[in-house]
């Protein structure tokens, strides 16, 4: 890729960002806009570090992304059989309803990260750039099911939608994390 | 990508892959069983079936000559994304209301299926076991030959279903909105299916 390229892929991603992320903040307020806008501009800055200059192996790092995606698929069933969106809502005081749920997180959410696949698999930027950010949303973000959202709404340590299966999807994520940067660091002629 | 397995083995193709057929049959029967008797025969029958035709198919093709996995991997991560449209555009047009109408007789008393079931079912459960499914194609696993099979086909059905209810549900344009959303659906089936055969075959004369 061309320097001209990639700083035309970025303008593109930092628009969709700026587009995804201002819908999100609009209906589910700071809290999840933290999380995912977060986990794409690490994954931004990871994807220009490695496979924006070398496409990932897509035999080596499909397998893991379709396993994390289904496991990340389980957990949002989870999410979605126990209302995460109102108990957002209750800690945030934003008013997230089950439509814009479902509709930003359980169906346009996935297409995205699915087609993320087919661009892995075509060694396409677009593509090697969502694996990135699903990367650093299942490492950095999921956990916070587990230690970050049942402290924020209080009292003792209770139950919190999503929080059962939420790090499942970080073991291939951790996996094609550290695949693909011993690959980058292999192909650049450095010790991994 | 041919696993080392498919090359080393012929026709009975990779060792212990009958335990995977033996585990497959066991899953259909179960699910079949259970999905009657909780949702009723509405859903139960088609799934049943294409999980049937979609094992007797694996049987004679992929599972005795197992081929290239790389052929089809575009083609069956383009199939769960085509689901999962369908499945949005049928909670937009309200599609479990209808559905609840129209086959009362064929759905097990006491279950209702709304935009919950629904979504959890087709949205986020249908997704989830696809993408599992794609993690042993890839890795050219017996495992991940049947669910190619279980997908495209599975398609088929889903777009039949898909146009049938466009055409009885709605009027006017929005006929033209669900019957776009089974095309896709349709299409990689189609191409899918066509695709394994042909795998397959390739793999039978080169033997």
């Amino acid at each position: 890729m061309t320097p001209r390229q990639r700083r035309l892929w970025i303008v593109l991603i930092v628009a969709f960002v700026a587009t995804y992320g201002t819908t999100l903040y609009l209906q589910a307020g700071l809290g999840p806009v933290g999380v995912i806008v977060g986990s794409m501009m690490g994954g931004m800055v990871c994807w220009l570090k490695t496979t924006a200059k070398r496409p990932a192996d897509p035999r080596a790092i499909l397998p893991a992304y379709l396993l994390m995606l289904g496991l990340f698929m389980v957990h949002v069933g989870e999410e979605f059989l126990w209302d995460f969106w109102s108990r957002i809502s209750g800690i945030f005081h934003a008013h997230w309803t089950e439509h814009d749920y479902v509709l930003l997180i359980v169906l346009v959410g996935p297409m995205v990260w699915i087609l993320g696949g087919i661009g892995l698999w075509l060694r396409h930027p677009l593509g090697n750039f969502v694996v990135w950010f699903m990367i650093v949303g299942m490492i950095l973000g999921e956990p916070t099911h587990l230690l970050v959202f049942p402290l924020l709404e209080g009292g003792r340590y209770h139950y919190f939608p999503g929080m059962w299966t939420a790090l499942f999807p970080m073991i291939p994520a951790i996996y094609a994390a550290w695949r693909i940067r011993a690959d980058h660091r292999a192909a650049e002629g450095t010790p991994a | 990508m041919i696993n080392a397995d498919h090359a080393e083995f012929g026709r009975g193709a990779v060792r212990g892959a009958w335990i995977t057929a033996l585990a497959i049959v066991t899953c259909i029967v179960t699910a079949a069983a259970a999905i009657y008797v909780e949702m009723g025969a509405a859903f139960a029958i088609p799934l049943a079936a294409a999980a049937v035709v979609a094992l007797v198919a694996w049987l004679r093709t992929t599972y005795r000559y197992p081929g290239d996995p790389d052929l089809v991997v575009v083609l069956y991560i383009a199939g769960i994304i085509a689901l999962i449209v369908v499945a949005a555009e049928q909670w937009h047009r309200g599609t479990p209301a209808f559905v609840m109408r129209a086959a009362t007789d064929w759905i097990a008393p006491g279950f209702v299926f709304d935009e919950r079931p629904h979504i959890a079912m087709f949205a986020i459960a249908c997704p989830a076991l696809f993408l599992l499914g794609g993690f042993s194609l890839v890795r050219g696993r017996p495992l991940g030959d049947y669910m190619a099979w279980l997908l495209f086909v599975w398609s088929l059905v889903a777009g039949a279903v898909q146009g049938t209810v466009a055409v009885t549900r709605d009027a006017g344009p929005a006929i033209a909105t669900g019957i776009a959303a089974a095309v896709p659906l349709l299409c990689v089936g189609t191409l899918g299916v066509r695709r394994l055969i042909g795998v397959a075959g390739a793999r039978k004369a080169a033997r």
